[in-house]
């Protein structure tokens, strides 16, 4: 029976049966077969804090939405111009351009490849004529496409948030010191290829820097205003997402007139609430699949598995990245933060890792991740837009693999570098209770022994008491046990909903 | 057939846009009145009032945008999924495979719906305390309660609501909160996904019997959505 299922679902996951409802059948399917839920437990945590009442959530439409209307603007444009004026005088000064105007783009759009066809697609034959190395340069637009994810409010930088379930605001200052380390290691490469193929370079000019710095004043503006907003308190997380929206689509729209409200803004608005859509309804049912693994105890088996051989910290850091970098390549990015976080993270709390470290060390991980043959997102956007085999683009990413591979093992083996900024932040740290269901309950680096992991006891299983009621009933809250009355017995069972956290070790 | 799923896609668009609207102004609007009342501003604070929605609207609306979104997804063939597989077969082979995922998109999607509706109808059956008024019997919602009833416990029958909550409750469905309302989207959404993916496979499985194997794979999933944007990127801006 099992075996004809998971025979069932690699054949459906082949054939390309989307995502999402890949989580929702698994979802469905180990919900009926197993114990404490129905199917119905599948949509219940869609309606709760979980999904749409997160405060996080919303942030994803509202970027999205800023990201698109800066791609079809003319925004690229006008960053490009400024960064060659300002950096071109360098040594690999367009690769340079290429790479911090890439970064500061995928910030924006996510990382969905929008990036490689936006920038790239306007850098690649000017990088070309100038005399780098075609192998060089189509390595270089693939991989910078990914460079960004680190920077406050890149997606997978949300995403990671509300899957692990820690602060939004902590995390997008644990990216900073470590984005700049990525993006300054592939610089200094760039620069090294610029000098080995004797590129020419621009002389600096204080008039056309002046000049393209006065041109973008307008999104120069923006990551100052919002990054300086929530540092200060002054923007709430999803404030800021709606600010940054609503600016882009003013300037836009009636400073620079780029985007006309009647011709572009309808497409815009329904291409970029498909991208939305296509990520929030994975989000949507594999909310309820890792609450089924949560609910099966899976991370704390894992947990138990491997503590019989991994003995260190550092031990574990090496299998972490090994395993990302694996799960990197056969899976797409999203799908890895939707399925891997919620396994790792009960884990990785257990041998003593900042849980902001550790999202950091797991985006750096899936930048790598994005240009891993054979799957890598931007690998295949990249073969498509320019036309290039897709072995070519492997190959021409392979030393910028070695250069990010390089970041990594620093970012992994010196957690100040995610942990310092974070640690200046006043916002008050989520208590695992808060946390909510990736938690196996435990502190966050208490020590735990393998008594604890065998399960729940008898206590544990005797189903939910009158307290559990209020705490899982689905509906708004403010609920009272008076409120209880008006329901009649028989609904009692149907509403309730399986534990959602795996019960706390005592 | 075309038509009426391209019109439906519009509506839902349109939908979708109004409603990304509506959250960019709240949100910005809560944001703005938050730190002037902050500053002491008194209108601020009663502005801030008024706007007491904004949560709701900002929660409900993402619920929206999501189950909108997916749907849109599905009638351009937007959705991410594995496809390394379908990349490495022939045209042919592709069309045949995503026809058939189609039609097991559609049983899923089915199944997903039925789970969601009952989510909903669970929720909707909940009475808060928000909506609730006391009696001797227990708690009766406040559009039940008698003039009297609601006099005594100083509530108001919100009038808008308490029609929209009568005419599910004629169809036999109790929703007793504006939430719960809200929620419906997302069963609704998923019967929408699941005909679509049935025509979608049908569709690409006639046009195989019929021999035609043209097929771009750069037209779907998140190919196409990058393609998209490719589009509309004027090459001409190139420096």
């Amino acid at each position: 029976m099992t075996l004809a299922l998971v025979v069932a679902f690699l054949i459906i996951t082949a054939i390309g049966v989307p995502l999402f409802l890949l989580f929702g059948s698994a979802a469905m399917v180990l919900f009926a077969l197993g114990q404490g839920g129905t199917i119905t437990s599948v949509a219940i945590d869609v309606f709760s804090e979980k999904f749409a009442d997160s405060p996080t959530l919303v942030t994803i439409p509202l970027f999205t939405i800023a990201g698109y209307l800066m791609a079809e603007g003319g925004t690229p444009k006008r960053l490009i111009k400024l960064s060659r004026a300002m950096l071109g005088w360098m040594p690999g000064g367009l690769a340079i351009v290429c790479l911090c105007t890439s970064a500061f783009f995928t910030t924006f759009t996510g990382g969905s490849g929008i990036t490689i066809v936006a920038i790239g697609g306007l850098l690649m034959p000017a990088l070309l004529q100038e005399g780098y190395p075609r192998r060089f340069s189509l390595g270089l637009i693939t991989s910078a496409g990914s460079q960004g994810i680190l920077f406050p409010p890149a997606l997978p930088l949300i995403l990671y948030g509300i899957v692990a379930n820690v602060l939004i605001d902590k995390l997008f200052l644990a990216g900073l010191i470590p984005g700049m380390l990525t993006v300054l290691a592939l610089c200094a490469y760039s620069a090294f290829i610029g000098v080995k193929s004797n590129v020419p370079r621009i002389p600096f000019s204080i008039k056309n820097a002046r000049e393209a710095l006065w041109e973008v004043k307008w999104e120069l503006g923006l990551p100052i205003v919002v990054v300086g907003g929530m540092a200060t308190g002054l923007l709430r997380v999803h404030e800021a997402s709606a600010f940054t929206g609503l600016y882009v689509l003013l300037i836009e729209a009636f400073v620079y007139r780029e985007i006309s409200l009647t011709r572009d803004l309808p497409r815009i608005i329904r291409e970029s609430m498909t991208l939305v859509g296509a990520i929030l309804a994975i989000l949507s049912t594999a909310i309820g699949f890792t609450g089924y693994l949560i609910q099966a105890q899976v991370p704390m088996q894992l947990l138990g598995w491997m503590q019989t051989f991994i003995t260190s910290k550092f031990m574990f850091l090496l299998v972490l990245n090994v395993f990302l970098l694996i799960a990197g390549m056969v899976m797409e990015i999203f799908a890895a933060i939707f399925v891997v976080v919620p396994l790792i993270v009960p884990i990785a709390m257990h041998y003593n890792m900042d849980p902001y470290h550790l999202g950091i060390t797991f985006l750096v991980n899936l930048e790598i991740a994005y240009l891993a043959p054979p799957l890598g997102l931007n690998l295949i956007i990249s073969s498509f837009r320019f036309e290039r085999p897709v072995t070519e683009v492997y190959r021409a990413v392979l030393p910028f693999i070695g250069v990010l591979t390089i970041t990594l093992l620093i970012t992994t083996y010196i957690p100040a570098l995610s942990t310092y900024l974070p640690s200046l932040s006043k916002s008050k740290d989520l208590t695992s209770e808060e946390r909510g269901a990736p938690d196996v309950g435990e502190k966050p680096g208490g020590e735990q022994d393998l008594d604890d992991l065998d399960g729940p006891t008898l206590d544990d299983l005797d189903g939910p008491t009158l307290d559990d009621l209020d705490k899982d009933n689905p509906s708004e809250k403010g609920e009272t046990l008076d409120d209880l009355d008006s329901l009649n017995l028989d609904d009692l069972d149907k509403q309730l909903e399986p534990e959602p956290e795996a019960p706390a070790a005592p | 057939m075309k038509r009426f799923n391209d019109g439906l896609a519009r509506g839902e668009a349109a939908l979708a846009t109004g409603m990304l609207l509506l959250m960019l102004v709240v949100a910005f609007a809560q944001a703005f009145l938050r730190n002037l009342s902050n500053y002491g501003v008194g209108w601020a604070n009663v502005a801030l009032g008024w706007l007491s929605f904004a949560d709701f609207i900002i929660s409900k609306g993402t619920l929206w945008l999501a189950f909108l979104g997916a749907s849109l997804a599905v009638h351009a063939d937007k959705h991410i999924s594995i496809d390394i597989v379908p990349r490495l077969v022939s045209p042919k082979a592709r069309i045949i495979m995503r026809g058939v995922s189609s039609l097991i998109a559609s049983v899923i999607c089915f199944a997903l719906a039925r789970a969601f509706w009952t989510a909903v109808l669970i929720n909707g059956d909940e009475l808060p305390a928000d909506f609730a008024v006391l009696d001797m019997t227990g708690n009766i919602h406040v559009c039940d309660a008698s003039a009297q009833m609601l006099s005594e416990s100083g509530a108001q029958k919100p009038g808008f609501f308490c029609a929209i909550r009568a005419g599910f409750l004629g169809l036999g469905v109790k929703l007793e909160t504006p939430g719960a309302m809200f929620q419906l989207i997302s069963p609704i959404m998923l019967v929408f996904m699941s005909v679509r993916f049935a025509g979608q496979g049908l569709w690409e499985l006639i046009r195989v019997a019929r021999g035609d194997t043209h097929d771009d794979l750069h037209a779907h999933g998140v190919t196409g959505a990058a393609t998209e944007v490719a589009r509309h990127v004027d090459p001409k801006d190139a420096p």
